[in-house]
């Protein structure tokens, strides 16, 4: 029983280790199986973007509000393997995994122009289209 | 001779007196001087026990958020705790940790801000509360490393100076 007990301490232990968002993870997130779409909404600001689609193949489709379709590329980028940015077209992102009250998933964007605490910042929030 | 003892005569006195003034002069400007790297050092160390007191509550407030994060079953988990040591971080990122301007703790700080702002403690994803418990330790490490790298800052300086046995004591603490 305590062997028992003991390896499956260790293996909560492994497994404890390795649990945090990662690129595969992140990546799939997004995709879904090849492709996702999410629904965009600026928190603090107006965003002219409507609907964004990520491919599998680093694509992403972005829908503006005006009905103009835009395909750009998407990436993404840590330093710590901790925190992790989503860069669309030159644009870098921190992406951020968070819950709402019903625990429905969803990605916040959060871009940072310059070091500052409040200037030039706005936040994204990506609902994911079923 | 009589010359020169006719001279220390009546120029003697004078000469005494600007000596004496002379040396009192630089007295002076050395005990200002002293007084002035001693002041400066002084505030130095006053300004580094405020920082390491900010980041000390900082490291505290984030390592109860992450105590109540790391509780996997939602009937362990302490809402008026961590919405206590929330509030006392978030006071810390937008107030105190402005005072001491590590550019390096305050964007992990935004960013652990945003994780623990909407966090769902019904959420049981591990991946989801793992990430915010190593962010979380990122904060408290890079606290602690720019608080040693500060003091030996403040030791070389204080080296510059003088030998402060008050200083070499805490640093005996400290390592």
């Amino acid at each position: 029983m305590k062997r028992i007990i003991l390896l499956l301490s260790f293996f909560i232990g492994i497994l404890m280790c390795h649990a945090q968002y990662n690129k595969d993870k992140i990546s799939s997130l997004l995709t879904g199986d090849n492709e996702k779409s999410w629904s965009v909404t600026g928190i603090n600001t107006e965003r002219p973007e409507k609907k964004l689609s990520f491919n599998k193949n680093y694509t992403v489709q972005i829908e503006l509000n005006n009905g103009i379709i835009k395909n750009e590329k998407w990436s993404l980028k840590t330093s710590d393997e901790i925190r992790w940015f989503l860069s669309i077209d030159n644009q870098m992102y921190e992406l951020i995994i968070s819950y709402d009250k019903k625990g429905n998933e969803y990605i916040k964007l959060t871009h940072q122009a310059v070091e500052d605490k409040t200037s030039g910042y706005y936040e994204i929030k990506l609902n994911p289209i079923k | 001779m009589e010359k020169f003892e006719k001279f220390v005569a009546s120029f003697g006195p004078l000469i005494g007196f600007i000596l004496t003034a002379v040396g009192l002069i630089i007295s002076v400007s050395n005990f200002s001087k002293d007084q002035k790297s001693k002041s400066a050092l002084e505030f130095k160390r006053d300004f580094w026990s405020k920082q390491s007191d900010i980041y000390l509550k900082t490291s505290q407030a984030i390592g109860t958020i992450c105590a109540e994060i790391n509780k996997s079953d939602i009937d362990d988990f302490n809402s008026d705790n961590f919405l206590k040591s929330k509030a006392a971080f978030e006071s810390l990122y937008w107030g105190e940790m402005n005072f001491v301007q590590d550019s390096v703790v305050i964007t992990d700080m935004k960013s652990f801000d945003q994780y623990i702002k909407d966090f769902n403690p019904m959420i049981p994803n591990i991946d989801y509360r793992q990430t915010l418990i190593r962010l979380g330790n990122k904060i408290i490490i890079t606290c602690r490393n720019s608080y040693m790298k500060s003091f030996d800052n403040l030791k070389v300086e204080a080296k510059n100076d003088e030998t402060s046995p008050a200083l070499t004591e805490k640093a005996t603490t400290i390592h």
